[in-house]
This record gives C-alpha cells, sequence and structure tokens, in this order.
C-alpha cells in the first residue's frame, strides 16, 4: 500500500515534467515536423520557384520577376489544358454523380443478387490508375480492340474504324468514359450508405400519405441524403481537377495536346522540360483554381442543404 | 383488371431495373476480366482476335516470364515494405496527433492545430511536386526508399488525423479521468486505453492509406530513378514501353499487382466499404 502510494506520488511527478512541452512533442512533434517539412514548406517555395528559371538540376538559381507567368498566360497549350481540364471536371462529375445515384437507389431496393451488383461497379475503384489506363487503352485500340471489334460484331461498322486514343476529337471522351468507369461506383457506394440511413418511418410515413415512389424519392430521400450529395460532388471535383495518371499512361496529353489537362501540363511542359520554373507557375495556378471551385461548391451545396 | 395491370407494371419495372443493373455490372466488371483472361492466353491466340474467348493457354509461362522481364519480385518487395510502414507510420502518429488535438489541447490551439492539418488535404501533389523535387535533393532524399516513406506518410497524415480526430472526440472524458486518476502518464493512458478502443478506425486508416501507397506511380516515377528501387506501379508503366507489342504478358503483370487487392477486398469486403465510405463522409 505504501510502496503504491510511493509510486503514484513518482508518476505524478513525472506526469508534470511531461504535460505540455513533453507531450506536445511525443504526440503531436513527428507529424508536425514531416507535415510541415513535405507539404507546407514546398508548397511556400513552389511559389517563390515560380519567379526563377530553375532548370531542375543546376544549383544556379535566377530570378525572372513574372515572366513564368507572362509566358503561362500566352501559351495557347496553356488555355487549351484548362479548358480540357474544366469540360472533363463538368462532363465527369455530373455523369459519375448521375449514374452513382441511379445504381445506388435502383441497388437500395435489395433485388434478388444485390450484393453481387453492389461488388462487380465498385471494383473498377480498387484498380491502380496505371492498371485501368493500360487496359483500357489495349480496349480502345484500334488494332485488335476489344471496343472496336464489339462494334463491328453488332452493326456499327461506321464506329469500329475510329482510333479511339489517337484522334484528336475522340481522344478526351475516351479519358473521360474512362474516369466513369473507374469511379461511378466509388460513387455508388457513398450514395447507398446514406440512402440506407434515411429513417424508414419518414419512408413510410410518406407511403401512408399516398406518395408515390418518385415523390418519396424527391422529397424524403434526396433531402436525407444531401450532405451525401456535398461530399460526392466535391470529392469527385477536385479528383477530376487534379487527373493526371490516367491521361500520363493512356496518351501522354496527345494527340497534340487534345487531352492536355492542368496536371499533366505541370508534368509535360515543367517537370520533365526542366522548366522548374514555368511548372511552378501553372501548379499555383492549379492550386488556386481547386480552392476557388471547391469553396464555391461548397457555398453552394450547402445552402442547398439548408434549402431543401 | 386493373390489379393485374399494376402487376404487370410492376414486373415490367422490376424487369428494366434488373437489365440497367446487371449492364451496368458487366460493363465494370468486363475490363477486369478481359485483363485476367487475357494473362492467361499465348500471344498468337490473342492477336488472332482479342475480342474472342481464348482458345491456346499460356498460364505459367506469361506468369513466369513477367516476373522475371518486369523484375516484379524486386519491385513488389519494395512496395509491400512501403505501404506497409507507411500505414504503420501513419496509424501510430495519426492516432496519437488526433488523440493529442481531440482531448488534450483545448479550444483555439486545439482548433489551430487541427486546422493546419486540414491544409494538407487540399493540396494535391501537382502543387508541390516541383519544389518536392528541390527539397529532396537538397536533403539527399532522392532515390531513397525512407524518402519516398516520408512524401507518403506526409501525404497521407492529414487524413488520418482528421478520421482519428473525429473518433477521440467521441470517447467520454471519464474514460480518461480514471485512467489519470489511477496515475497514468498521458502517452500510458493513450496507448493503454483509447489505442485499443480505436481498432474499427486503424483498419479504415490502414485501408485507404494502404490502398493510395500500393497504387500510386507519380511519386516513385518522379523521386526514384534506381530501377531496383522503384515500386510496381512504375514498373507496370514501363512495361508500355517495353512489352507494348505483347499484351498478354503485360496483362500478366498487371494481373499480379492487382490481384493482392482484389483478394483483400473480396475476403474483407464489409470492412473495405463501411472504411471507405467513413473515410469520405469525414472527408
Amino acid at each position: 500500500m505504501l510502496n503504491n502510494n510511493k509510486l503514484r506520488t513518482r508518476m505524478e511527478r513525472n506526469r508534470g515534467v511531461l504535460t505540455g512541452a513533453g507531450d506536445a512533442v511525443a504526440f503531436a512533434g513527428p507529424s508536425l515536423l514531416l507535415f510541415s517539412l513535405f507539404i507546407i514548406y514546398p508548397f511556400f517555395s513552389g511559389m517563390h520557384l515560380s519567379f526563377t528559371d530553375w532548370d531542375g538540376i543546376s544549383s544556379k538559381i535566377r530570378y525572372i520577376g513574372l515572366s513564368n507567368f507572362t509566358s503561362m498566360f500566352q501559351s495557347r497549350v496553356f488555355y487549351s489544358a484548362v479548358i480540357n481540364t474544366l469540360k472533363l471536371t463538368i462532363i465527369v462529375a455530373v455523369i459519375q454523380n448521375l449514374l452513382g445515384l441511379l445504381l445506388a437507389v435502383l441497388l437500395d431496393k435489395k433485388m434478388k443478387g444485390h450484393t453481387f451488383y453492389k461488388t462487380a461497379i465498385f471494383m473498377p475503384a480498387l484498380l491502380s490508375t496505371v492498371v485501368v489506363g493500360i487496359v483500357c487503352s489495349i480496349i480502345f485500340s484500334p488494332f485488335n480492340g476489344t471496343l472496336n471489334t464489339m462494334l463491328d460484331m453488332v452493326g456499327l461498322h461506321w464506329l469500329a474504324d475510329v482510333n479511339w486514343l489517337g484522334n484528336p476529337d475522340t481522344a478526351l471522351y475516351a479519358i473521360m468514359f474512362t474516369g466513369i468507369w473507374q469511379w461511378t461506383g466509388f460513387s455508388m457506394i457513398i450514395y447507398l450508405a446514406a440512402l440506407q440511413a434515411v429513417p424508414s418511418h419518414l419512408l413510410e410515413a410518406g407511403m401512408i400519405d399516398g406518395a408515390g415512389a418518385f415523390r418519396r424519392f424527391f422529397h424524403i430521400e434526396l433531402p436525407s441524403i444531401a450532405p451525401a450529395i456535398t461530399i460526392n460532388t466535391v470529392l469527385s471535383v477536385i479528383g477530376c481537377l487534379k487527373t493526371f495518371e490516367t491521361i500520363l499512361v493512356m496518351t501522354g496529353g496527345g494527340p497534340g495536346n487534345a487531352t492536355q489537362v492542368v496536371g499533366t501540363y505541370i508534368y509535360t511542359a515543367g517537370l520533365s522540360a526542366g522548366r522548374m520554373g514555368y511548372g511552378s507557375a501553372i501548379s499555383l495556378v492549379l492550386f488556386a483554381g481547386i480552392v476557388l471551385i471547391t469553396l464555391i461548391q461548397v457555398r453552394l451545396l450547402r445552402k442547398r442543404e439548408e434549402h431543401l | 383488371m386493373s390489379y393485374g395491370k399494376r402487376k404487370l407494371h410492376h414486373i415490367v419495372l422490376r424487369e428494366c431495373i434488373h437489365v440497367i443493373v446487371l449492364a451496368s455490372a458487366a460493363i465494370c466488371l468486363y475490363p477486369i476480366i478481359f485483363m485476367l483472361l487475357t494473362s492467361i492466353r499465348s500471344e498468337d491466340d490473342y492477336n488472332t482476335l482479342a475480342a474472342g474467348w481464348p482458345r491456346s493457354f499460356r498460364l505459367l509461362e506469361n506468369y513466369s516470364e513477367a516476373w522475371e522481364v518486369g523484375n516484379l519480385l524486386r519491385l513488389g518487395t519494395n512496395t509491400v515494405i512501403v505501404t506497409l510502414l507507411t500505414i504503420v507510420l501513419c496509424i501510430v502518429f495519426g492516432s496519437m496527433t488526433g488523440f493529442y488535438i481531440a482531448k488534450v489541447l483545448k479550444g483555439r490551439k486545439s482548433k489551430l492545430l487541427f486546422n493546419y492539418f486540414l491544409i494538407g488535404m487540399m493540396v494535391p501533389i501537382q502543387v508541390v511536386m516541383i519544389p518536392l523535387l528541390k527539397l529532396l535533393q537538397n536533403l539527399m532524399l532522392i532515390n531513397t526508399m525512407h524518402g519516398i516513406l516520408f512524401l507518403y506518410f506526409a501525404f497521407n497524415i492529414s487524413f488520418a488525423i482528421f478520421i482519428y480526430t473525429g473518433f477521440f472526440r467521441m470517447v467520454p472524458n471519464e474514460l480518461l479521468e480514471a485512467a489519470e486518476i489511477d496515475g497514468c502518464s498521458r502517452l500510458r493512458t493513450f496507448w493503454s486505453i483509447v489505442f485499443p478502443i480505436s481498432k474499427t478506425v486503424n483498419a479504415t486508416i490502414a485501408i485507404l492509406v494502404g490502398l493510395s501507397v500500393w497504387r500510386d506511380l507519380l511519386i516513385p516515377l518522379i523521386y526514384i530513378t534506381n530501377p531496383d528501387l522503384k515500386t510496381l506501379p512504375v514498373g507496370l508503366f514501363y512495361f508500355i514501353s517495353g512489352y507494348n507489342s505483347r499484351v498478354p504478358l503485360m496483362a500478366a503483370a498487371m494481373a499480379l499487382q492487382t490481384l493482392p487487392i482484389l483478394i483483400l477486398f473480396l475476403s474483407m469486403q464489409k470492412l473495405f466499404i463501411k472504411g471507405l465510405t467513413l473515410g469520405s463522409v469525414k472527408g
């Protein structure tokens, strides 16, 4: 007993030493250090680099003022990259969310084999983007590609000769299709979880009041899953804005610059061309764009959430 | 009559739904099945008609050749090591920092530190990939496994802290007070009382962080040039230029990178889906 008391006082003393600074270092130190060093610091040093002509190797770095930014705003490729990014983001995010929501609603009704369908539709979201990119390139290939073979088999001969990824008119759409294919299941899973959390007494009340399936969906379920809509759209828009790996693997930004997006433009015109200052300038635009669009989206959707 | 009509209506609707769902599932599965089937075919068979059913098989040969030429033992080992270490680091330090923010710090300080880490979730890798090159060069971390381990940790820790903080905020204070009255130090309280109750969160973090590292192409592509230190996705990326014309071989290499995820997913489906939805709902 006495011993125990002694132990306790010693521990209390130790605790006195540890509280405050000691605890802070032990609990938050490693995360804070590595996070600050590898995320926050590079973010600011990127701002600094965007005013220089660093080539990626030499230790000589020269300040060139705003010329990275002026050449960026004069570059036609930059504008087409911005437009492609926006096009891809709008089309993919809208279709991915509508399809995901539709499938979630259909699968919410526990039909025969619904677990299998859920698993199957979700599966592409587990694959590496490299794998998805390579497999889809093979499928889209004009030489023995299975898509064109199938189009030919069902009689769509005029479509069966298209070089999907090699034609500047279709390449971006093929990329979009790949993105939708990969991520719809992910949206579906989130919508499904939200739908299953809708309290059943609300739906029963609606039924008793004589509301049909459509009215129940639009007036009861949709408002209840509004937070899931916000999350899904924000996640898919951010994901689309920073698209990179799919395009790097499937087209490398080509043909021409038909599939160049901001994410790949940083890589091709900055990093691999040895124009690090220029690349950093584009990075800043990408970051500003992501922050701005996300803020607007959250604002709008939150407002709608309250409205519903 | 009207009842019968209504019933017919119902059946037609149900069948339509079934067809839509079935078609979606088929489209989603097709590329995966195509990859697996291609990986066991002979090249001649594939080149005759890629869309056809395989007729001549070359299962073991394809996989063993892909394993050899792709240096997959080496790349696979690298990927496993870096994935596991990132998971462990994110669970240990993510939970400690999350606990510190949720239960030790109070008021403004807590909020400030939390928001500071949240910035990380807004910064995609493309934004910092160039300055990171310079930083890693200066720190002599280019071409090192611990270099990319630090990066993976830094890019995943925000999310881990976010999830853990949310979880620990719901832990009742009484539980911690009881431990403190017993004279436990904070670290002891954490490891012996708090950490054991966060098993489900740990699983979520392990799944999400593990997936993001296992599948990542960009970090090793940029910061590793030594072929013996690369990871599986980079290996697959180089397959495109080297073995473009040998599709079954490429498919076997891709299957080898994909199968571990699919097997883990199918054996722990509930946990995966729970983790992914929790992760996104919080995010």
